[in-house]
This record gives structure tokens, sequence and C-alpha cells, in this order.
């Protein structure tokens, strides 16, 4: 790798938009996963003009990039290599507004376009709890999905057309949102995307439900899943509640978005739901700090649910969508545990990605594919180099 | 009854949560400027004028999900850069004018001269 030519570079996106100052590359040399990398510069563009150009230089002198959006990904996804990080947190303007649409720059965030949107009784529905901070550009880049994935499915689904700037220079708007969603920088940066609108619902109510057995647990939830009101089915496994001093059962709570449920006044729903965002809190305090979320089919759910109760280890989640949270102590060995994922037959990562501290328990078949389409989007490899395969 | 353990800076967990009403990062759109980068650098006991640029409004405290108390640090570490000299201009000339003023403008006005010094 060549020296930065830090004059070109600055000539491209203007001095007030490029620093090479040590306490701003220690700040982000670090994301959300706590794991530590080095960056040899940080460049906030403002346009997909200047990022084509950034590219280039990359390409001619082989120097690598990292995209980053808020940086909270779990997975060190946006933890630089040696590389130059590539900030979109400046590209945040609106450019486009329909009926039932929005057309928004990549570094975008979420809850700033949902505040916007709610003017009109509108909003974009997959919405993790990262919600505050991530961009649109680090959703897609991750297919984040969030607590209603039930009904609203990942970022990919209410998204209609991106714009991107390939590993190669290349400036493409395409409809084809799958080819890139999931793939965590490492073929494109995301620059824009038109996203779809829905009406917020006029009214939601909360239902709990407690069990004695992961099997009851899942066939309840089986049976909640064929009804189409329902946007959340979240699940506090029995370890988890006993550290919330609850009883040590499985809990489940459930959001319609009618009046169907038994909790229906402002106070109750966030009463509930307080509860089940504050486990993080609770969860990291007890000692558990890392979190991972395998995806496991319906079927292996209450065999993998008695596997982490027999370790000891305490889950809650998504379960409506077979996304398991489980919290693991630091010096946990997760090679077990991602080998109780496979004979499950679950994925190793339902919404957080891949990034750098789980490509080591992805498939090949996965890795290969990946291999493929890095070779046809970015083959000198200078985006995100190292993450993902 | 056991008291409860206050969360420090040892139990962030990086999220970055704290910077989503941050008034600094809102205005800058760098996260170099932002609350998560002051409990980085609170972390690393890296203290500068990053330090510094902070309104303590307690935006970050309230979205903390761990409950920690970042404005208190920055308090603290605000102190200790004090301590070791290390204090911008524009402050050494404020308190400069207070106590010579009794304001921060550096103008003789009518009143008296107050003979204890607060601060936020
Ligand atoms: C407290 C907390 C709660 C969370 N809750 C959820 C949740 O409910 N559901 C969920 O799915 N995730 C969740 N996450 C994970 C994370 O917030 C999501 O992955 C989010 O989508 C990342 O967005 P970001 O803007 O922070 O991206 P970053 O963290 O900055 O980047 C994530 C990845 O995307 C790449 N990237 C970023 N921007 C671009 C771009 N414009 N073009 C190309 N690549 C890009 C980066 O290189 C990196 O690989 C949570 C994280 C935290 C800290
Ligand atoms: S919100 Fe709290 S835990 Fe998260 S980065 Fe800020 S100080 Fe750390
Ligand atoms: S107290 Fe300082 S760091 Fe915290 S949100 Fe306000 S300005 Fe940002």
């Amino acid at each position: 790798m060549q020296d930065l030519d830090i004059q070109k570079l600055t000539s491209i996106v203007g001095q007030q938009n490029i620093t090479q100052n040590p306490t701003d590359l220690l700040i982000y040399a670090t994301d959300a996963a706590q794991i530590k990398g080095r960056a040899l510069a940080v460049i906030w563009p403002k346009t997909t003009g200047e990022i084509t150009q950034i590219i280039a230089y990359a390409n001619k002198k082989d120097i690598q990039i990292t995209p980053r959006g808020a940086g909270t990904s779990l997975t060190a996804g946006a933890v630089p290599q040696n590389s130059i990080i590539l900030d979109l947190s400046k590209m945040d303007k609106i450019t486009q507004e329909t009926s039932d649409t929005i057309t928004v720059e990549a570094g975008t965030i979420l809850d700033d376009l949902n505040t916007h949107l709610r003017q009109k009784d509108k909003y974009f529905p997959v919405i993790p709890s990262s919600d505050t901070v991530a961009t649109i550009g680090g959703m897609l880049a991750t297919n984040a999905a969030g607590t209603r994935a039930i009904k609203y499915g990942k970022t990919s689904d209410w998204t209609e057309e991106i714009e991107i700037v390939t590993g190669k220079g290349d400036i493409i708007k395409t409809k084809d949102i799958n080819e890139f969603a999931s793939t965590e920088g490492i073929l494109c940066i995301i620059t824009k995307a038109t996203l779809k609108t829905t009406s917020l619902p006029e009214q939601t109510s909360i239902t709990t439900y407690e069990f004695s057995t992961a099997e009851e647990l899942v066939e309840k939830v089986k049976q909640l899943k064929k009804d189409k009101s329902i946007a959340a089915i979240e699940y506090i496994g029995p370890f988890t509640s006993s550290m919330q001093d609850e009883t040590p059962k499985y809990h489940l709570l459930i959001e319609y978005e009618n009046n169907t449920g038994t909790h229906k006044t402002t106070e109750e729903i966030e009463k509930a739901w307080k509860q089940r965002k504050g486990l993080g809190t609770v969860l990291s305090a007890a000692g558990y700090p890392k979190i991972e979320d395998p995806k496991i089919p319906e079927k292996n759910i209450a065999a993998f649910l008695n596997w982490l109760k027999d370790q000891n280890i305490p889950n809650f989640g998504h379960i409506g969508y077979g996304i398991i949270h489980c919290r693991i102590k630091p010096d946990h060995d997760l090679n077990e545990f991602y080998r109780q994922v496979k004979n499950h037959n679950g994925q190793v990562s339902g919404e957080h990605g891949i990034g750098l501290t789980k490509k080591q328990y992805i498939p090949q078949t996965l890795k290969d594919e990946l291999k493929k389409k890095k070779q046809k989007y970015d083959p000198k490899n200078i985006l995100n180099r190292g993450k993902m395969i | 009854m056991t008291e409860e353990k206050k969360p420090t800076l040892k139990d962030c967990t990086l999220c970055g949560l704290c910077k989503s009403n941050c008034p600094v990062f809102r205005a800058t759109k760098q996260e170099t400027k932002g609350a998560r980068a002051r409990a980085i650098l609170i972390k690393e006991d890296m203290l500068n004028e990053i330090i510094l640029q902070c309104t303590l409004c307690a935006s970050c405290k309230i979205e903390c999900p761990e409950e920690i108390d970042l404005p208190e640090e920055i308090r603290k570490a605000r102190q200790k850069l004090i301590e070791s000299g290390k204090e911008t201009q524009a402050n050494k000339i404020m308190i400069d004018n207070i106590r010579k003023y009794g304001n921060p403008f550096g103008k003789q006005v009518a009143g008296k001269i107050p003979k204890e010094l607060y601060c936020c």
C-alpha cells in the first residue's frame, strides 16, 4: 500500500471534510463492537461525485476504504483495517418525496426520517433499536431488522431503488436491492435510497403470556403468526426473566396493530415495552455484555432454547421472526455456540450482520458467493477488506 | 439492603446512542465531536479540547441505555484538564475577568464584585 496523498484527497472534499488528527483517528478506530482497528484518515464526503473520485484514487493507489454510517455495528463492520474511513453522515438530505416513497441520501438517520414522515402520518416501518442514530446506508448494508420484523421484514423489503458507487467506481441506480443489501460495504458505497413508506397504525395494543416450557411457547407463537394484525412477537427466556425479578418462565409480548390486546392505554404499552427494552442494561450489569443474534427455523427453536437453558445462556428476542438474542460472557467459547446454531439449521446472524467478528462461523458457500460478487464489483478489493469473507 | 452500584464509563458499551441528541454532533455530523467521542477519550484517558466542546446539556445521559452519567464524567475530566493547566484561552480570559470585574466580559459595571465564584 502506498502513502496517502492527503493533498489530493483534500482537493476532492475540502479541508473541513478530512482529518488525520490522531485523536480523530482514535475515535474512528472502533464501533459498537468495541474492537479497535486503525484508521489512516477520516473523510466526510458530501456528494456521490466526490465518492467516485475517492474510489478512483483508492483504486489507483491500492488504498483501502471502510464505509461508515453511525458506527453502531455490533460485529466490527465499520472498524477500519489500515484504511480510510468514509463517513457518510454529512450526506443526509431528503432529495425527493411522493405520497408513498421518499428518497434520501445514505447518511440520513432513521429517526430523523421518521420525525419528518410523521408530520404526514407516515413512517418507515423497519425500526432497529439503534434507530435514533443508525443511518439508512448502514441499515441497507447490514439489512437491519427490528422488533416488528414479523410484519415488516427487513430494510431491503421497504427499499424501491438504490444508488451505489461500486468498488470499480461505477455509479449504478438499481431496483435489484437484494444484490447489494447485507453485503456490509464490501461491494459498494450506498449513496442514496428510495424507500417505501406506510401509514402509522391508528391503534396498538399489547397482550402478554407466560409459559413454563419452550415447547408451549413455540406452539403459541406458531398460532399467533397466522394473525396478520400482529406486528411484534417478542419473548424473554426464564434465566433472563429471573434477572429482571420476574417469574423464571418464558414471557411472551404480542403487539397488535388494533385494539385486540389486553393492554390498551399508552402507559400500559410503554410499561410493557420498557421492560423488554431495558433487558440489555440488566444483562450487561449481570456480566453478559456480548450479544449474538442467530436465526433459527421455527421447528428447531424449542430444542435450541432448551440447549441455551442447559448452558445458562440468557436469551430473549424476536421469536416470531426466529431471531434469538443470546447474551454471552466475555470469556465464553463461541465455537460450541455456533456449532449448536448450525446443528439447529440456524443462520449465524438474523440482523446484526457478519463483519469481522462472525466471519469464521459463516458457511463456505456464502463466502464463495460473496467472493464472486467481490470480483464483479470490487476486483481490486479496496472496499472493507477483511470483512465477511 | 445493598446499595445499587452507579454505572460508570467502565460499563460503556460504545453503543453510540448518546450522540443521538448531542447538539455538538447534530451541528457537525462528525463522530469526533459527539458524545461517544467524549466517552472514548475519557475511557482512554486522552483528555483534550474535545472534552471542552460540550454544552453539558445532559441529553447523552438521558439516551444512555447503561444509565451512565456522561456529563458528570465530562465535568470531572474538565477539572483534570484545568488542574494540568490545559484550558482554552477564552476560558482563562473569562475567569480573569470574573475575578477582576465580577463578570466574564471584562467591563466594570455597577454593583458589587461577588465574594465567591459560581459556575454551572
Ligand atoms: C444499541 C444497539 C441496538 C441495535 N439494534 C438493532 C436491531 O434492533 N436490529 C438490527 O438489525 N440491528 C441492530 N443493531 C445493529 C446496528 O445498529 C445495525 O446494523 C445498523 O443498521 C447499522 O447502521 P449504522 O449506520 O450504524 O452503520 P455502521 O455501523 O456505520 O456500518 C455497518 C456496516 O455497514 C457498512 N456501511 C455503512 N454505511 C454504508 C454505506 N453507505 N454504504 C455501504 N456500506 C455501508 C459498514 O462498512 C459496516 O460494514 C443495534 C446496534 C446497537 C448498538
Ligand atoms: S450511550 Fe452510554 S453506553 Fe452507549 S456509548 Fe454512550 S455512554 Fe457508552
Ligand atoms: S452533555 Fe455534552 S456530550 Fe452530552 S449530549 Fe450534551 S453536548 Fe453532547
